[in-house]
This record gives C-alpha cells, structure tokens and sequence, in this order.
C-alpha cells in the first residue's frame, strides 16, 4: 500500500494540471490555431526573394483565381459554330451567376474584351509615355549602328515610314489601319506584335477546344476556410442555375482553394489515422508484452498528458500552429509512452518495495533521458523554420510533460509494477563462439554500411512534398491550365525589385540573357510596355534632338506615296508630347499602368509596396535557370522552392549537431568520459547506420529525414543510458528498453506510412535508427563477452 | 454543275436574290462551289488604305482544305503563312514560328471571314451572313454582309465573283478608301496536299 498522502497529492496535481490544460485548449478557437497554409511552415520575415514572392503571391489576388471551362453537349445535326455560340452563352451566364455569389469577388468571360479594350486604351493614349522612350533608343542605336552621316531627323523620318510601309503588307496591317493615322510610328502595333504571346496563353482567348473560358476571382484568401468551401458552392450554385437552360452544360474549373480545402481535410483525416494506429500499435505491444494485459491500460494516461501538455504549450507559444506539427506530434505516443515503460515494468528490488524507492532509483536514468533529448530539441528553436520550432517546443513538452504524468500517475497506483513476459526478458547471458562470431559480424557489417553508405546520399526539398499529393486534383488543374493556354512548352519567369524602376532594370537584363540562351523562343511580357526609368529620363532631352522630325516625317510621307495630311492626329500628339513639361513620375507612370490591369490581366504586373514583378512567357519548354543576378525565377522554382529548403536543411544540420553536442557533454558530465563515450556511441552508430542504409538503397533525403535523425538519436540516446545504468549496478538491462524500442519503432513506422512525403521520410528514419540503436545495446554485449554456454531467462524480480 | 449554273440563270434569279428569297436557286451553286474539294491557287492582294494613295500588293497562293481551314502563303513582300481554321488564327513567320490569334479578335480582322466563305459552307454561311447573288456578265456575285451589326461595321461587305466555279476575285470592303481586293490567279481543284504541305501551311497538332 503506498501512503494515502502520496496519493492523493499525486491525484490533485494530475487532475489540475488536466482540467487547466483542456481549459486552455477549449478557450481557443482552434480552426483559427491550427493552419493549413504551406507558407505557415516558413519564417514571415525570410529575406529569400524567391519565397516573399511565392508569399505576395499566395496573399494577393493571384491566388485568389479561378479558372473555369464551361462546355455544352452537342446536339444532333448542330454545327460546330452554333455549338460555340451556345458555349459561349451559357459561359456568359454561368460567369454573371457566379459574379453575384458573395464569396465571389469578380467573374468574366474570356470573351470579354473590355479589360483588353481600357489596357490598350491607356496605353494608346500615353503611348508617348509609355513606348516612345524606348523606341527613339532602339532607333538611335541603329542610326549610329548603320554609321549614318546625314541629319538624325532626316534619318528617323525616312527610316519610320519605310517600317511603315512594311508594315501595311503584313497580315495584321488591316487590323491596325485605323490607328496608323494617329501612330505611323507604330508604337501600339509593335508592343500587340510583342505581347502577343501573352494572348496565347488564353489571356485572350475566348474559347478552347470544346470549351468557353471563365475567369474569376474570389473574395477571400484560398488559404482560408471561407475562400474554400463557400467558392466551391457558389460555382455548383451558378452551374445549377445555368443547367436549367442549358442542361448538357458540364465545367471544369481548378483554383488554389480547391487543393487548399482537398489537403486540410486530407491531413486532419490523416492525423486522426495515425494517431489512433499509432495509440493502438503502441498499446498492442504493451498487450503482448506483459502478463496482466488490462493493466496495460495504464500507459494510457501517460501518452494522453504527454500529448496534452504538447498541445497546450505549442498552442499557447504561437499564435498560428501548422497542422502538420500535430502529424509529426503523433509520434510522441510511441515517445512518451518510454517513461511509463520504464517506471511501470521497472524490476522491484525486494517484494513490495515502495513507489518512492523504486522511483528514486529510476530518477537519475529518468531524467538524464528526458533532460539530454529536451535539450537536444530545445535546440531546434533557433531553427529559422517556424516549423522545426514548433516540433521543437511540442517534442520537449510533450516529453516532460509525459515524465512528469508517468511519476504521477504511477505514484497514485497501490500496485504500480507490472511483470513483463518471459519472452521479453530473454536474454543471452554467455553466448557461445558461433553467437559471438554472428554478432561480431553482424556489427561489422553495419559499420561498413555506417561508413560507406551515406557518401552515396542525395538530398533535395520540396516544399510540395509537405503536403499529401493530390493526383486526381493535380490532373484537373493541368487539363484545365491547358485550356487556358498554360502547357508544358512555355515557361513562366518572374522577375521582381524593389521597386518597378529596379524590377524594370532586371527584366531588361533578363530579356538579353533569355535572347541570348533561346534565340528561337518568342518572350511576351507587359514589361515591353514600359521603359526603364533611364529611358524614360532622357525623353525630354530625345524630343529636344528631333526639331526636325516633323517635316521630314511630312516629306518622307509624300515621297513613299502617303498622304502626309491623313496623318495630322499623329503631328497633333508630337506637337503636344515636345511641349509637355509635366510627365509624370516614373513610378507613377508603373502605377498608372497597374491601375488599369483589369480581371485576368491583373497577373501580369504587380505593383506593391516594396515590390515590383513582371511576369514574362517565353515560348520554349523549361530549362536552364536564369542567373540569379537577374533577379528572375521560373514558377517551376518557386513551386520547390528546393534552394531555399537546401538552405534551411544546412542550418537545421547545424543546431542538430549543436543539439546533439549538448546531449554527449551532458551524458559525459552525468557519467563521465569512458561511459559517456559508450554510452553516445549507440545513437550516433545508429544513426549513420541509417544514414547508410539509405545510401545504399539510393534513397534521396530532404530536410525532414535529417529531423528525423536528430529525434531518433535522441530517443535512442535513452536506451543506451538504461543500458548502461543496469550494467553499472551489475543487472541485466531492464525489459522496459526492448519494450520502449519496439514501441518507437511502431509509432514511427506508422508515420512511414503517412501519404505526405515528408511525414513518412521523418516516421521511416526514425524507425530504423530505433531500431538499430535497440540491435546494437542487444548484439554489443554478445559481441563483446568472453564466456559461452548458453542464455538463460533472468530471474524475475 | 449545269444545274447550278442554270438555276442561276433561271428568270427568278435577277439582278440580286437574298437567301430567304432563293434559297433553292442560290443553295446548289453554292453547293457545287463546296463539292470542288481542296484547292491550291495564285493570288495577288491589293490592300486600299485611306492615308495612301496607291495599293500595297502582295502576292502568294491560297490553298483550302475541308478539313484543315484555309491557307494564305504570302511570298511577296514577306514570306508569311495566314492559317484559318475552326479553332482560330495562325500568323506563321518565315522561320515558321506561330502567333495564334482569338478568331474574334480585333487582330485577326476580316481574315477569319475566309474560312466559310472559301469553303462555301452553306449553314454556317447563313447563320452569319446575309446573302445577296446576283449575275455579272457570264459570272456569278456573292455578297455577304454579316448579320451581328458590330461585325458588319468592323469589316464592312465581302463579295465574291467568280465564273461556273472558279472564284475570280474576293473583295472586303469597308469604304472606297478601305478595301482588300483579292485577284484568284490560276486554281488547281482536287488537290492532295501532302504531309508536308500540310505540317507547313496548315494547324501542326499541338505537341504531347
């Protein structure tokens, strides 16, 4: 009987600190807690260009798109023409059903011309502005390329209306002719003829195939609850109103809040899964492994404070918890579950030794297992991934707070011992030659994989892989980007600045490279609408050097058989354009032009303070990167963001090597050098052997198998110290190890089964180090005797 | 053919018949006209623009398809393909190099008009266009004026002359001061274009 006091002191604590931690979670709103944002797993304040991008990206209303397809069945005998306009109008219907739904921001057909028509407009009427500069410097520097000797404005005048007569025979003339009058510069015919590619991409295009575009915009961000399910809605709800008319009408549509709302509801299903397997795994091998199996049962609590305790100070640390912590977290059911292992199935001394002598006995390895991994994960918060800080933060609470239920829970029992099978406690105590020999080699053979197999490793992160692939999603978003125009055989750079003066310079360089690498492929970008901020200084002192532009221009007219009198609008511009004295600004001008980019447009530049970006397709499949002194990335980089991730993956290296220095020089401070060095050497055995064995198999690791190691040498740490405490009071090594290994072992092969990448690759390394670190405190001993016959079942306390 | 050719000369038919009022007059020689299959021709464009006074002319051959659209492979001033087809517009430069444009853009103009009206597709021509015929001499004349009253003040009229069923001369024509004449110079009907001719004058299907 343990002493009443004890008891109930025990009790009071376990029951505060239970109904405060479920106090503190029912206080929170947890759907505003936990969040499914990718971007949530990177630091708010990271420099990397590229990833405030991909952030600007997915918080403004690039993300916000939706892209829709509206189709209609044929009917019998209907031509393919009448089959379009029909398209066309339920397409018309569906986008003015769908723009009146109040999750809905705006919606238009592709059709709809108007915000090409007011682009083309304001660039039309500021065309001086915006196209002249760098037009009179395309044309300089080929007046002095040519070595011309005569007069600049005789040149300029002769040179402009031989382009334009040019001009007039290309297929495009007759669609221009009413601006020429106005233009014969050709200004606004030459950027349509550069930008061009960006109508390609259905910018422009009104239909596809079978299919009438929509596009559309949503109120709310995708990455919150209500951009998702409510847009989903308010598209059935527009779709079901236009079937009432149309009835063969059929959409496919894609957009981010679609795998956003596919990924949270995947990953919150995933969670209860692994959580649940991994509770039942662990109770199983409790099951199996002692001899009263009901009294297993209290394990239970200790997981479940371990757990709460993780929640509470993780919830109560952050404001905003990614929900893949909580995934990650579930391991610490295989974790925490260790300390009751270890207090519950503790040999006694003598027959009914009391809970507090038992436990005193324990404290030392207890603590030295628990503290060394605490400090090791404490180190994981200097990590610059709000994620791997806040696995940091749930791992170290969960494990005091699991130690701490484990001695308080175990300290109100009457019978807090539980005896193992004698399965469990098996042991070789004098192995023979052969069993020797066999441990010997099977030791070697893992050191030569320890040795060799990690040269051959190869690392790459993706950022994609933090998420459960969504195949089916993946391939309705592909089928309908190619209706819009997105396939494989372009490729999308952005290129950004501080500003749009610098953002401007960089493009301009960009283009020279991109000329320069892929002289075949065709770039369109709004960027050639605007000229850099030098171009656009020197105009006043340009126009100031062509005072005798406008006769020539009047004579070259009637001498290349035009009416120089038809083309009086155009002089009218001129004449306005070298008297102006109040331009506006150069970002003003950028911002003039942002202003105007209306529906899908609106992705093509982006304005914003402290950042600038152009978007610019190229016509050629994707390849070489641009250097990054072009301050240009494709979207195929910042969909990895792989750089970025090698980065974090060097600086986690570091704090776990840090974090695990820290562990051996608390253990060589607990048990001096010679143990110290015994003891250390099974979890870093462990771990390069897994680190090998992943080489070997030509396995590629990323960031998340490197946290994995770290948690797994941490864990394994606990087995070695068990082991050497026993053997240093002359016992065998307690059950509980065994227990406790396979326990891990199973909680985190569990996560190797998780369907999101980085889950499994973080349950799978763990497992194996586990593993390993539980066959080296098993083959060491054999390996290392001198004595043969063979094992014995040790006796039971 | 002699049927069409006789319908048309048949009293009713007169100065000009709308398509409401003959269609059994007009529909077989229009019908005869699509029933001539591919074809290959020479054709000299002359293009009237109001700030100039004379033409541009280009020159080059138009090649018709049933199934593949119409071709323009312009050789004089500039080599460059125009290809019309259901799916849209291709401008393709000389490097073969293609800029699709929408079909209904401003861009692609009267060009696209083309494709129904070389093919002499009867439903599709009348769900668009107006149609006058009428007798010129020993010929026949088209006139189509598109019904949406946006398009028929963005491209004005188009008129085809022709003979028996040769088509003659195409004209677009949006005043005396903005017009497109298209002179037919010698035609092949019948034509089997060939793989190639087909990848370099027509739509490439798109790669997988």
């Amino acid at each position: 009987m343990e002493p009443p006091r004890q008891k109930w002191l025990a009790r009071l604590l376990l029951l505060a600190g239970g109904l405060a931690g479920l106090a503190w979670l029912g206080s929170l709103d947890l759907s505003r807690k936990v969040s499914s944002d990718v971007l949530d797993l990177v630091p708010s304040d990271e420099r990397s260009p590229e990833l405030s991008m991909v952030r600007s990206l997915a918080g403004e209303d690039e993300a916000r798109v939706l892209l829709l397809a509206v189709g209609v069945s044929p009917r019998p005998g209907e031509p393919p023409e009448a089959r379009a306009l029909r398209c066309d109008h339920a397409a018309e219907s569906f986008s003015e059903f769908l723009a009146k739904d109040p999750a809905i921001a705006s919606s238009m057909p592709l059709s709809d011309t108007k915000p090409r028509d007011d682009l083309a407009a304001a660039i039309f009427n500021r065309r001086m502005d915006y196209l002249l500069p760098a037009w009179l410097e395309e044309r300089r520097g080929a007046y002095v390329a040519e070595g011309a000797k005569g007069d600049w404005s005789a040149w300029l005048a002769e040179r402009t209306v031989s382009d334009l007569e040019a001009h007039l025979a290309r297929p495009e003339a007759m669609a221009t002719q009413d601006l020429l009058a106005s233009d014969p510069l050709l200004l606004v015919p030459r950027l349509v003829g550069r930008i061009s590619g960006l109508s390609d991409t259905g910018l422009a295009q009104g239909r596809s195939g079978d299919y009438s575009l929509v596009w559309a915009s949503s109120r709310f961000s995708p990455l919150a609850p209500e951009g998702q399910q409510p847009v989903s809605a308010a598209v059935e709800g527009a779709l079901a109103k236009v079937r009432s008319s149309e009835p063969g009408v059929e959409l496919r549509w894609t957009g981010i809040g679609r795998f956003a709302a596919a990924s949270r509801t995947r990953i919150e299903r995933e969670m209860a899964t692994l959580n649940l397997l991994s509770l039942v795994l662990v109770v199983l091998v409790a099951a199996v492994s002692v001899r009263r199996v009901h009294r297993a049962a209290h394990l239970v609590p200790v997981v479940l404070g371990s757990l709460l305790g993780a929640w509470v100070a993780t919830t109560a640390v952050w404001d905003r918890v990614h929900i893949l912590v909580f995934v990650v977290g579930s391991l610490l059911a295989g974790v925490a579950v260790d300390y009751g292992f270890y207090l519950y199935l503790q040999p006694l001394k003598r027959p009914g030794e009391p809970y507090m002598e038992r436990a005193s006995r324990l404290i030392r390895p207890l603590l030295a297992s628990a503290l060394t991994t605490v400090i090791g994960f404490s180190f994981l918060l200097w990590s610059e991934l709000p994620l791997i800080r806040q696995v940091g933060v749930f791992v170290s609470a969960g494990l005091v707070c699991a130690l701490g239920t484990a001695l308080l829970w175990f300290a109100q029992l009457d019978d807090s011992h539980l005896d193992t099978r004698a399965f469990i406690r098996r042991r070789l105590s004098n192995p023979g030659p052969r069993a020797r020999r066999a441990a010997r080699l099977a030791l070697a053979a893992g050191a030569i994989v320890a040795v060799i197999g990690p040269w051959r490793l190869h690392w790459r992160d993706d950022i994609r892989e933090l998420e459960i692939p969504a195949p089916e999603l993946k391939a309705n978003d592909a089928q309908v980007r190619s209706l819009f125009g997105q396939t494989g055989q372009r490729t999308v750079y952005l290129t950004r600045g501080s500003s749009a003066a610098e953002a401007r310079n960089s493009l301009q360089a960009f283009l020279s490279w991109h000329d320069k690498e892929y002289p075949d492929a065709k770039t369109a970008t709004l960027g050639f609408a605007l000229p850099t901020e030098e171009q656009y200084q020197r105009l006043p002192g340009w126009l100031a050097s062509l005072g005798g532009f406008e006769p020539e221009l009047r004579l070259a007219l009637g001498r290349h058989g035009f009416d120089p009198g038809a083309f009086a609008p155009f002089f009218a511009s001129w004449h306005e354009e070298i008297q102006s004295a109040n331009r506006p600004s150069y970002s003003e001008l950028v911002t003039m032009l942002a202003a105007k980019l209306k529906g899908p447009l609106s992705s093509l530049l982006h304005v914003g303070p402290g950042a600038t970006w152009f978007v610019t397709i190229a016509e050629q499949a994707p390849g070489k990167d641009p250097p990054a002194s072009f301050n240009t990335v494709t979207d195929s980089q910042l969909q990895s963001l792989n750089k970025l991730f090698g980065r974090y993956r060097v600086s986690a290296l570091r704090l776990s090597s840090v974090g695990l220095g820290f562990v051996g020089l608390s253990v060589f401070a607990l048990y001096g050098l010679r143990r110290g060095v015994r003891i250390f050497a099974v979890p870093a055995g462990a771990c390069l052997f897994a680190f090998g064995l992943f080489g070997v198999a030509g396995a590629t690791l990323n960031l998340f198998n490197l946290l994995g190691a770290f948690l797994g040498v941490c864990l394994s740490h606990n087995y070695a110290i068990f082991s050497a405490e026993s053997q240093g009071c002359g016992e065998e090594p307690p059950p509980s190890i065994r227990l406790s290994a396979v326990a891990t072992a199973s909680s985190f092969g569990v996560l190797a089964l998780s369907r999101i990448p980085v889950v499994a690759s973080l349950g799978a390394t763990v497992a194996v180090i586990v593993l390993s670190a539980l066959l080296i405190t098993e083959l060491a001993p054999i390996a290392g005797s001198s004595k043969s016959p063979r094992g014995k079942i040790p006796p039971r306390a | 053919m002699a049927f069409a050719v006789s319908a048309l000369s048949a009293p009713g038919a007169g100065p000009g018949l709308s398509l409401g009022a003959g269609a059994g007059l007009w529909r077989p020689l229009i019908e005869a006209l699509a029933a001539r299959g591919a074809i290959e021709a020479r054709f000299t464009e002359r293009r009237y623009f109001s700030f100039r006074r004379e033409p541009t002319v280009l020159k080059g051959v138009i090649r018709v398809s049933d199934d593949r659209g119409v071709s323009l492979g312009y050789t004089d001033p500039e080599v460059t393909t125009v290809i019309v087809d259901s799916a849209g517009l291709i401008v393709r430069d000389r490097k073969g190099r293609d800029r699709e444009m929408a079909a209904g853009s401003k861009e692609a103009g009267a060009v696209v008009s083309l494709l129904p009206i070389l093919r002499f597709d009867a439903d599709t021509l009348d769900s668009l266009f107006d149609t006058q015929v009428s007798m010129e001499g020993s010929g026949w004349k088209l006139e189509f004026t598109p019904r949406d009253p946006r398009a028929a003040r963005t491209l004005g009229s188009i008129t085809v002359w022709g003979t028996l069923t040769e088509v003659a001369r195409i004209e677009f024509r949006r005043s005396a001061s903005q017009r497109i004449e298209i002179e037919v110079g010698e035609t092949r009907t019948g034509v089997v274009f060939s793989a190639a001719e087909l990848s370099r004058y027509f739509r490439r299907p798109a790669p997988r």
